[in-house]
This record gives C-alpha cells, sequence and structure tokens, in this order.
C-alpha cells in the first residue's frame, strides 16, 4: 500500500479534501463539513441524484482505508475513479451548456429536500463520455427559506458568460477561460455588450445589472446593506423561479452562426476515397480488438469515426482530441445521440493544456492526465510537422509518450493534403520523409504492422512500445 | 445640475445604475443585490433605501468612506 498523495487541486474547502491511494479516489469529510453532510445524508436526496446519474457516487469506508489521522475527520468517502479529468476550456460549447443544466437541475431538485449548493465552480463537473456529472459531494449544504443563491455570481461568470460569449458574438471561450481560470467576469463580458442586449431581462439582470450593481457599491453601503438584508433574502419560490427561468434560457442558446469550421465537413471533402477509408477503419479495428484498451486517446478525431470503430472492437473509453470547433462540436453532440462512451475535447496540439492554478498544480497539464493504454494518430502529424514546424522525431515521441500501443498514419509530400501545406510556402522539411519517421518510430518502439492506405504513399503504423532492459512494464 | 443628476438617476436607475463610488472587494455584492430585488418587495426596499442613502451622498459634501477599511 502506498501513503495517500492529496489532489494538488483540493484545498479550498476546509469541509474536506481528495485523496488518491493505490488508485482509489477518496474524500474526506471533516469537522466544519460533518453537519452539513449528516443534513444531505438524511435528507434522502442523494439517492435520487445518484441513481439517476447526475452526481457521482460515493461509499463510506472505514478510516484505515484511506490511511489519515486527523482529529477532525468524520467520514471518509470512497468515490469510483473517472476515466478522464477535463477542464471547462477544453470542453465544446454544448458541453459547457449541459454542465451548466446539469448545475442548475440539481440545485432545483435539492431545494425540495431543503439542500441547496455552496459554490458553482464547473470544475466540480466532469464528464463520462458526453454526460457530465456532478463530483463535489461536499457543495451540499443545509437550505432554508430566505438563504440567497451564494454561487450565482460564480455561477455567471464560470457558465453562463463564456456560453454568451459564443452565442451572442460567436467567439469561442476556450482561450479566454484558459486565461482567466475562474471564467468570464461580467465586467469585462459588459464591455462587450451593445445597446440592445440591454433589452434581455436575462442579460440585464444577471449579466449588466450585476455587475454595475457590483463596481457602484462602497464599503460603506456593504455595511448598510448586511445591516438590513435578513428582512429581505430570497423567498424559496423566488429561487426557484430564478433558476427555472435561467435554466430554460440556457437551454436555449445555440453558438452564433460563424459559418462552418475547416474541417466540419472534413468526412465529407477528405482527400481519400471510402475504399481507403474502409481499410483504415478495418486496420484501426484490429488494432483495438488485440489491444483492448480500457482508455484510448484519438489525436485529431475529427468526426470521430475512428474512435467510434475503436467503442465498437474492444476499447472502454476514447477521449477523441481535435483542435477544430465545429469537428468536436459536431462530434459531442455525435456521441451523445449515438450514446458512444467518447468525450471529445479540443486541443492544439503545439499548445496543449499547461499545469495551471495555484502552485501550477491545481489544474493538470495534459500530459499529466495521459493514462492512455492506447493512442492513435491520423491524418494528424503532417499538421504539426509541416504546419507547425514540428520536428518530426519529436512529434513521434511526443505521441507515443501518450500510450505504449498505438497507430500513426504517415502522410508524405506526395499527398495532396501535404501539398496544401506547402503551397504557400517554402519546403523547409528535408527530414519529412518516410524512412525518418521509421528511424524515429523505431528508437524506443517496434513496428507491429503496416498499411498502404493510398497509393501516393500515406501508410498506417501500428507500433508497441520496446520493453526496457532491467524494468519490467 | 441637481435637475441632471435627478434625471440621470431616474433614466438609469432600472437600467444602468452608475453611481459615483468604487469596486469594493466582495466578491457577491452585485449578485446579492440583484437576488435580493429578484426576492420581492422586501428585497427591493432595502436595495431602493441603499441607493436613496447613495442619492443623499451626491448631494453632500461629505464623500462615502473611501478611504475606510484595510485598503491594500
Amino acid at each position: 500500500m502506498t501513503d495517500p498523495k492529496l489532489d494538488p487541486g483540493s484545498f479550498r474547502d476546509p469541509g474536506g479534501q481528495v485523496f488518491v491511494r493505490d488508485g482509489r479516489v477518496f474524500r474526506t469529510v471533516n469537522a466544519p463539513a460533518a453537519e452539513d453532510f449528516d443534513h444531505v445524508e438524511a435528507s434522502g436526496l442523494m439517492d435520487g441524484l445518484v441513481g439517476d446519474g447526475l452526481v457521482v457516487e460515493s461509499r463510506k469506508v472505514s478510516d484505515d482505508v484511506l490511511g489519515i489521522e486527523s482529529p477532525g475527520l468524520r467520514h471518509v468517502l470512497e468515490h469510483p475513479r473517472l476515466p478522464f479529468i477535463s477542464y471547462p476550456y477544453e470542453w465544446p460549447f454544448h458541453a459547457l451548456k449541459e454542465a451548466a443544466l446539469l448545475h442548475l437541475d440539481i440545485q432545483l431538485r435539492a431545494l425540495d429536500h431543503d439542500v441547496a449548493l455552496s459554490d458553482a465552480t464547473a470544475y466540480n463537473i466532469q464528464f463520462r463520455g458526453p454526460n457530465p456529472i456532478f463530483i463535489d459531494r461536499l457543495s451540499f449544504i443545509r437550505y432554508s427559506d430566505g438563504d440567497i443563491w451564494a454561487g450565482h455570481k460564480q455561477f455567471i461568470e464560470q457558465f453562463l458568460n463564456p456560453l454568451l460569449l459564443r452565442s451572442l458574438f460567436g467567439v469561442p471561450h476556450n482561450d479566454w477561460y484558459r486565461g482567466a481560470l475562474e471564467g468570464i467576469s461580467s465586467a469585462d463580458l459588459k464591455r462587450l455588450l451593445r445597446w440592445r442586449h440591454r433589452f434581455s431581462w436575462n442579460i440585464l439582470c444577471h449579466v449588466i445589472l450585476q455587475s454595475a450593481f457590483q463596481s457602484s457599491v462602497t464599503r460603506a453601503d456593504t455595511k448598510e446593506l448586511s445591516k438590513n438584508i435578513s428582512r429581505a433574502g430570497l423567498p424559496r419560490a423566488a429561487y426557484r423561479n430564478m433558476l427555472s427561468k435561467l435554466r430554460g434560457w440556457i437551454a436555449g442558446l445555440e453558438p452564433q452562426k460563424s459559418g462552418k469550421t475547416t474541417w466540419q465537413d472534413y468526412a465529407r471533402t477528405h482527400s481519400y476515397s471510402s475504399g481507403e477509408t474502409e481499410r483504415k477503419l478495418e486496420f484501426v479495428g484490429k488494432f483495438a480488438r488485440d489491444v483492448r484498451p480500457a482508455m484510448a486517446w484519438d489525436l485529431g478525431c475529427n468526426t470521430g469515426n475512428f474512435s467510434k470503430a475503436m467503442l465498437e472492437n474492444g476499447a472502454g473509453y476514447v477521449v477523441g482530441f481535435d483542435f477544430d470547433q465545429g469537428a468536436i462540436e459536431a462530434l459531442f453532440m455525435r456521441a451523445r445521440e449515438e450514446k458512444l462512451n467518447l468525450l471529445p475535447l479540443l486541443l492544439d496540439a503545439a499548445n496543449p493544456s499547461p499545469g495551471q492554478g495555484w502552485n501550477e498544480s491545481e489544474r493538470m497539464s495534459l500530459s499529466r492526465r495521459a493514462t492512455a493504454d492506447a493512442v492513435v494518430a491520423l491524418a494528424f502529424i503532417h499538421h504539426l510537422a509541416i504546419g507547425k514546424n514540428i520536428p518530426l522525431d519529436r512529434l513521434v515521441d511526443w505521441i507515443t509518450g501518450f500510450a505504449p500501443d498505438g497507430v500513426i498514419e504517415f502522410v508524405p509530400k506526395s499527398d495532396p493534403m501535404v501539398g496544401e501545406l506547402l503551397a504557400l510556402r517554402k519546403d523547409i522539411f528535408p527530414n519529412y520523409t518516410e524512412e525518418k519517421f521509421r528511424e524515429a518510430l523505431t528508437a524506443n518502439n517496434e513496428i507491429v504492422e503496416e498499411l498502404e492506405v493510398t497509393d501516393r504513399g500515406r501508410k498506417l503504423f501500428r507500433y508497441r512500445r520496446k520493453e526496457r532492459s532491467g524494468s519490467p512494464s | 445640475m441637481p435637475i441632471r443628476l435627478a434625471l440621470v438617476l431616474g433614466l438609469v436607475w432600472a437600467v444602468f445604475p452608475v453611481f459615483p463610488g468604487h469596486a469594493y472587494l466582495d466578491p457577491g455584492t452585485g449578485s446579492m443585490i440583484i437576488q435580493i430585488l429578484l426576492g420581492g418587495i422586501a428585497g427591493a426596499a432595502v436595495v431602493l433605501k441603499l441607493y436613496w442613502h447613495k442619492f443623499k451622498m451626491m448631494f453632500s459634501r461629505q464623500k462615502p468612506d473611501i478611504t475606510d477599511g484595510d485598503a491594500n
């Protein structure tokens, strides 16, 4: 047994922390949170929420299972381990929207049980496939009639404003969110709004006025306000009304039409024929049958055809990455419609999510979250090697570093897609050849199988990482 | 000047309050005010009282306590 390891992102709430020990996930419940925890337990709320898949399962275990001694420790809970931790700046618009709706649905159901959520951080929501799930058991607190919604401002900044950015202006939330981890402030969003937006009651209320009140209130005003607030408060019916109005509004938000993105139609317009696609699908399917990865990554997943092929051939779960908004958005919808165990996320492979937040470890970098058993990178490497000047050998090392087994497609310069990339620039890539690719791949891996998929020289390479001498794998 | 001020206040009150002041540290004050307004008449009265106080302050020479507290 190893020592329990505190999750580096778990420090804000004195009520409890998350620990990982031997691959199992535990949450402590400490004295400050114990009364609320017991109230929520007794309310009967959690059975329904967990049963309907809205909140992650948890069971009480004996304190020794975790092996932490602390005078304030009241309970130890164990949660099932989620396949992959993702962050709102990696989610497509509809994933953020589903997460927002989940938050509101949970609050609406909780109110009936005299329970509320103490905060509204988007990081408390994770995904299982394309389905959001709430993970923080300690965010549930007692509610009494008149209490205001403590997480309102946070909800606006972490869910609503990022959605509005895309919905009103066609600007994806991801880059801004990645820079400002707590979301988009209403003061910032307000500066972008035009006059006509003031006629939307919801925008006026939750963004403009909220922010205007915030900046107009002085310290003296707050004293005055806090003296009188007990007389006012937010009656339960008004609380419920606010939540359900927000819910209805957010459910109708869609990205502003900003034209088709480059890759949205890729499946229909790409440069190889359906016979070639069949061969590739077969190759990837066989790979999945042989390796049976619990977790597979699909780099440059696009429409998700190869992710789906892996899922249908023995892969347990696929995380699909792509840098194209339109493609990843369409794939998220497809995964929901076809009930695929697939989570599509935005990734610029030349600039993956870094470790950030407090001590640069509150939100983990992509490589720290790499737990893949298999990786596929089809029609992918030329975009980085030619499009972003990333040396081929380093690129191959980066991809193969994610998983011990994988499939990589080599797309040679003779291919029309590479021709396009080189059409307007000088060819400064003498090392971009199949021979150099093989050299790079076989430095740490062996080639298990290969297949030429076009007569222009596109090839699939299946690799397996070489076992290092002296260290059993 | 007071006429103009009253006009601005009257017009802008429901739409866009731009009272002089400075951003306060409490992250939730704006949200709290909106919520108690949504909460109904009792809440509206509290907020109205607050802004009536601020309104009066605009005519007095004494500035609101900008320097109050633990400015950092």
